[in-house]
């Protein structure tokens, strides 16, 4: 690490953060640069961009006020500041101080006209962040297998990543930690809770970590409500849900699927009538993961009464397609309406995002039965993880603000339109491809391993998918379709 | 002996890459069989080590099971699962689990796990043409 003496004004940054709270400013996305020049023996740094964009500076070296620093400089070298507050007062040179070393104290508290050291990474750490975000545009430019959206921009909320936010517990409740987006992640599960067909009055919920999460939560729940049910699931259901439970430790019978994905309901009504003494906890499939098929819950809730069951749970993991269905005009039965009892959304799926997320949502009256069981062991919050990012709920709910109803639902017009496009083209050219109602997956021969790789294609067995999300245009599907031709395996 | 069980098809070269995996990962075999059903073939194997073998042949793409479970092979129909399923639940025996493991020419290949106290109960149960 390389040391270097700075002084700044300690009018710098006043009015952005709480209270003796430290602060980080935004990423720069400009290359910045640094020269030393005569100033009192201290470093100077020039930004070397004209761009209008961050215009914002700092001065250092005293009163001089000729030479300027970039707070983006700064944050590129992971500088912290510190603003007012005990020991740091308002007067030249106050205050500015360090971060990056475990070495350091955690917190040092400065004195007023203090020097202070700033740590850098060597240029090889740099280079190797450099080669990094190479890689990251590269592969970013030819994602056609996974259901993640790369469209999207939340430069207008990204100062708030300079905060320790936290939505710690419930959103619900109150927290003493008041730096979270509680209010807003409460606005998000209430727009959620329409799409999926759910009064909002009536709607639970929180910002997951994504969807495996949202669908352990649903499963739990289900376990918690009926401890000796037995989760009845299809071939074709996610990995992740074996995981889930193996985790809660749930009696489960995996179920045929039929060849376009959907569950097989013969098989599924002849192996409950067999077990018709124990509750259903069904795990639906709203969009599998390799086909984009959808469970149709008007029909398991059809098997469920023509064999009277009377204790049943629905969860629907409804990941990529649950953004899909509420926007088209004849949707698969998916929501809370068609019996769901709880279900997940991705939130970086469909709507993008650097970070990935989701939501759960279920019915309020649940999680008070589950908040009551939660009380014996004396705690009462009901969410999985405790302590929460708050810049998740922050940023769907931006997304939501902005796009609105009639945004989502042309970008997934726009998403089915390249998906029928893509069914065609690869069609036309001898690879026989199809996909699901209101399904942007296109399903196809796999083929062969080079393409796979290019386009990073998540490949099963005999198959390979593509999916056109938001990103995805009719010029990549062109390329694809080419590659998998010139690169047909023997 | 534990064993691992592992799905694949019947095809030249599938046992040569097999062994070939558990050596590139320094893992002795101890004894091998293999099966053919159809154009799906079974290989069953035990190893000096079983954990570090099936992550390797799990990296390697095969679909590999311990024998924890009891593997059964059956008819690929609506209600053969639930016969089984009848079977168990008659003789008060819980499932655990039962998992699909592979589907070919009108076969199914079934995992089935119980408590490890009702396992033996729960094999005498299952008819030995129904076994792999």
């Amino acid at each position: 690490m390389t040391g270097k003496m700075l002084f700044l004004p300690s009018h710098w940054g006043r009015g952005a953060g709480g209270e003796g709270i430290p602060y980080r400013l935004r990423p720069a996305c400009l290359p910045l640069t640094n020269r030393q020049t005569k100033n009192g023996g201290h470093p100077v740094f020039h930004r070397h961009s004209n761009s209008k964009r961050n215009r914002k500076r700092l001065e250092i070296g005293g009163n001089d006020r000729k030479n300027v620093i970039s707070p983006l400089f700064l944050w590129e070298r992971n500088v912290h500041l510190w603003r007012e507050g005990p020991g740091v007062r308002a007067s030249p040179n106050a205050i500015i101080t360090l971060a990056g070393d475990a070495s350091l104290p955690a917190r040092p508290v400065p004195r007023e006209g203090e020097v202070c050291i700033v740590y850098e990474l060597n240029q090889q750490a740099r280079d190797r962040l450099s080669a990094l975000r190479r890689a990251f545009d590269e592969a970013s430019d030819h994602m056609l297998g996974y259901p993640v959206n790369l469209d999207f921009n939340y430069d207008e909320i990204l100062p708030f990543l300079n905060y320790n936010a936290n939505n710690v517990g419930d959103p619900f409740h109150g927290t003493n930690y008041r730096v979270n987006s509680h209010e807003f992640e409460r606005e998000v599960i209430g727009r959620f809770a329409s799409l999926m067909r759910l009064d909002p009055d009536d709607a639970w919920g929180y910002v997951t970590t994504g969807g495996t999460e949202g669908n352990m939560y649903g499963l739990y729940m289900a376990r918690e409500l009926y401890p000796n049910g037995v989760v009845y699931f299809s071939q074709d259901t996610h990995y992740s849900i074996l995981k889930i439970l193996r985790v809660l430790n749930m009696r489960n019978i995996m179920i045929k699927s039929q060849d376009n994905g959907e569950i097989d309901y013969d098989d599924l009504r002849e192996t409950i009538r067999i077990n018709r003494d124990v509750p259903v906890i069904f795990m639906a499939n709203i969009g599998t993961t390799m086909k984009g098929a959808v469970d149709n819950l008007r029909q398991v809730r059809s098997i469920l009464g023509d064999l009277a069951i009377t204790q049943s749970y629905i969860h629907s993991d409804a990941a990529l397609s649950g953004m899909i269905l509420p926007f088209v005009p004849e949707p698969q039965p998916y929501g809370f309406d068609e019996g769901a009892d709880s279900l997940a959304v991705s939130g970086h799926k469909l709507i993008g995002s650097p970070i990935p997320c989701g939501i759960v949502l279920t019915r309020k009256e649940y999680v008070s039965r589950i908040a009551r069981s939660i009380e014996y062991v004396g705690v009462m919050d009901t969410t999985i993880p405790g302590s929460r990012n708050a810049w998740t709920p922050l940023m769907l709910w931006y997304a939501l603000e902005k796009l609105g109803y009639e945004g989502l639902k042309g970008l997934v017009a726009g998403m089915l339109e390249v998906a029928e496009y893509a069914e065609a083209r690869l069609n036309d050219s001898g690879i026989q491809a199809w996909r699901n109602p209101n399904s942007v997956t296109v399903v196809f021969p796999r083929p062969s391993p080079e393409v796979v790789s290019k386009w990073q294609l998540a490949p099963y067995r005999d198959i390979a998918h593509l999916i056109t999300m938001p990103h995805v245009t009719c010029k990549m599907v062109d390329e694809l379709v080419d590659d998998c031709v010139a690169l047909a395996p023997a | 002996m534990e064993r691992i069980v592992i799905m694949a098809r019947d095809e030249v070269g599938v046992l040569a890459d097999v062994t070939a995996t558990l050596a590139r990962a320094n893992i002795n075999l101890e004894s091998i069989n293999t099966q053919v059903n159809g154009d799906q073939g079974t290989i069953i194997i035990s190893t000096d080590d079983t954990d570090r073998a099936l992550l390797a042949l799990a990296d390697a793409g095969y679909s590999a099971v311990t024998d924890d479970a009891l593997l059964l092979r059956l008819k690929d129909e609506p209600g053969a699962l639930a016969r089984i399923a009848q079977r168990f639940s008659e003789a008060g025996i819980n499932i655990r689990s039962v998992h699909i493991l592979d589907r070919k020419d009108g076969m199914a290949t079934i995992a089935l796990s119980t408590s490890p106290e009702e396992r033996e109960r729960a094999e005498s149960l299952v008819d030995p043409a129904e076994r792999v």
